[in-house]
């Protein structure tokens, strides 16, 4: 597998001591982390394990209590200034009755660029920016296929659309590093085939991938790295042998022992079909 | 000095009026009859600017839901207006002060209590006010303590319109320019501050423009009514249509038709400006309400009716 053969590429994600604390409870304990580049990689663990909270950090969207976050081996607020980090949010976090369509949604990806590039003309309203951004989000629309629906307005859209709709604003970006909080949560088949082609295309073209996803049979079968986390790091590695029968049990256990600690019943082990 | 200083401004009002003037002309003799006096004219200058204002800004309120957060700032400008008085500093600044106070007053009790953001709204916004009505209870009269809070758009003159021109210029020229980053913030927060975007400069960049916009319009529909300027036009704007940008110019245009109408309404029938204003305002909102083409509560009964035969 391709996680091994390239040892010499420096970290996408080099995280050290990090911890994220929500009033007295804490997300996020001394997490001590390093992915590599190029790879799409999946984020696992139970319910309150921290998953989202770990991509807002990467994100910038909430201030850790300690520790540091170095993305290529910049200062991760750096790399968000040069455009060089994508984010799609979880379907929720979205309000779908904006008064946007399809298209204005993706535009809206490109305007880190826009802002980065275009000098003076980033004040220009949308109809007047330079043709390349409108190139940027006819690619991403196809490679969605969403190119028919640019159009419509997003709150028409259905589950799997939405997610697409999100997928392909991160992908407008042109970003080095794409943060996806659940793409496949509540998509029909053929988009989660659809998301993980694009996906793969992305590594291939040397980006990398961290997705936090439920599923742990496809982290198994289509992602090349895996990090297992409950507050602080289980394991990571290569996800046939982070994502085994036994390490999920562990981490299901200890994360419903974490919570009852008082109570003497098994917990079900993490779904691993 | 204060004269040469004022001179090229009012020169600027008087060239607008007289614009203005040229269209007031092209319609009926009674429509246009009101408008023969100064005053209706600068009247007439102020509420198309403050409609315009309160119109744009009213759909970033209604797609941020912060119609609460528009109560709260507009009630706790008036200790500043008050304090700016007694000081004899410009009303924008103390006003922009107790309002800024405010909104982080709201936050602190929200972050260190179990109090919800409402309530903590809700207390913070008449404590303010409550303050500013003691104050000038103690420096000035009933009938201007009637007017901050009401409006008294005939009475409107040169440095108040002026105040109100400059703040309608900034609010526009601030949307236009960063339309871009305001639209990722209120869309997707998140996705702004992976852009690597301050999205507090921004949060409080659009309150500092819904405080300058509420301080505008103190003239014209008062501190209460402003409210329903903030929140009015955006909704019935959003009833109507589905893409932001024309929601935003319709926004406008409904605040500006409003303002007018209501004004013409005010004179006329000699009633109170600001709220014969919010009431065509609140006019439109019903209208669209009941008669949205695709969302008014009409057309949805004939769906169903067609969907059940």
């Amino acid at each position: 597998m391709t996680a091994k053969t390239r040892p010499e590429t420096p970290p996408a994600i080099q995280i050290q001591d990090l911890s994220v604390t929500y009033g007295s409870a804490v997300a996020l304990d001394q997490v001590e982390l390093s992915l590599p580049a190029a790879r799409v990689i999946s984020v696992v663990g139970p319910n309150g394990a921290g998953k989202s909270t770990l991509l807002r950090a990467l994100v910038g969207s909430l201030k850790p209590s300690r520790g540091t976050v170095r993305i290529f081996g910049e200062q991760a607020e750096r790399q968000r200034r040069r455009g060089r980090i994508a984010y799609m949010p979880q379907q929720e976090q979205v309000d779908w009755d904006f008064p946007l369509s399809v298209r204005d949604v993706v535009m809206s990806g490109r305007y880190g660029r826009i802002r980065i590039e275009d000098g003076w003309r980033r004040f220009l309203p949308i109809p007047m920016v330079p043709d390349r951004h409108r190139h940027a989000v006819d690619q991403a629309l196809a490679a969605v296929d969403l190119d028919q629906a640019e159009q419509r307005s997003i709150d028409t859209l259905s589950g799997g659309q939405r997610k697409r709709v999100l997928l392909a604003r991160a992908l407008a970006q042109d970003a080095r590093l794409l943060l996806l909080d659940e793409p496949l949560v509540g998509v029909d088949r053929r988009s989660e085939a659809l998301i993980m082609e694009v996906l793969h295309q992305a590594r291939d073209q040397g980006r990398t991938v961290v997705m936090v996803t439920h599923d742990i049979a496809g982290a198994r079968r289509d992602t090349d790295f895996a990090v297992l986390i409950n507050r602080r790091v289980i394991d990571a590695g290569d996800p046939k042998t982070v994502l085994t029968d036994d390490q999920l049990a562990f981490t299901a256990t200890s994360a419903w022992l974490g919570e009852h600690a008082s109570s003497a019943a098994r917990p079900e082990p993490l779904e691993s079909t | 000095m204060r004269v040469s200083f004022l001179a090229p401004a009012e020169a600027i009002i008087d060239f607008l009026i007289a614009g203005l003037m040229v269209l007031v002309n092209l319609l009926p003799e009674a429509l246009a009859e009101p408008f023969q006096y100064a005053f209706m004219q600068r009247a007439l200058l102020t509420s198309i600017v403050v409609g315009a204002v309160c119109g744009l800004l009213s759909s970033y309120v209604i797609l941020k839901r912060w119609a609460l957060l528009g109560d709260a700032i507009s009630h706790a400008v008036l200790p500043g207006v008050a304090i700016a008085y007694l000081l004899g500093w410009p009303f924008f600044i103390g006003a922009f002060a107790t309002g800024a106070l405010t909104s982080l007053g709201i936050g602190v009790i929200e972050r260190n209590s179990r109090i919800k953001s409402d309530a903590a709204m809700g207390l913070m916004f008449t404590a303010a006010f409550a303050l500013g009505v003691v104050i000038i209870s103690q420096i000035a009269t009933s009938t201007h303590l009637m007017h901050i809070l009401f409006g008294n758009v005939l009475g409107v003159r040169y440095p108040a319109l002026m105040l109100t021109l400059a703040a309608g210029a900034v609010t526009l020229t601030v949307v236009l320019l960063f339309y871009k980053e305001l639209l990722i913030y209120a869309f997707d927060p998140v996705q702004a501050r992976s852009l690597g975007l301050n999205t507090r400069v921004i949060h409080y960049g659009l309150i500092l423009l819904l405080t300058l916009t509420i301080v505008a319009s103190l003239e014209t529909v008062g501190i209460i009514l402003v409210v329903s300027m903030l929140i009015t036009p955006g909704a019935t704007a959003y009833l109507l249509v589905n893409r932001l940008p024309v929601m935003m110019m319709l926004a406008t245009l409904i605040g500006v038709v409003s303002a007018v109408l209501g004004l013409f309404l005010a004179f006329r029938f000699n009633v109170a400006s600001g709220g014969a204003i919010v009431l065509v305002a609140t006019a439109f909102f019903l209208l669209a309400f009941l008669f949205a083409p695709q969302r008014g509560v009409v057309a949805r009964r004939l769906r169903q009716r067609a969907s059940q035969e």
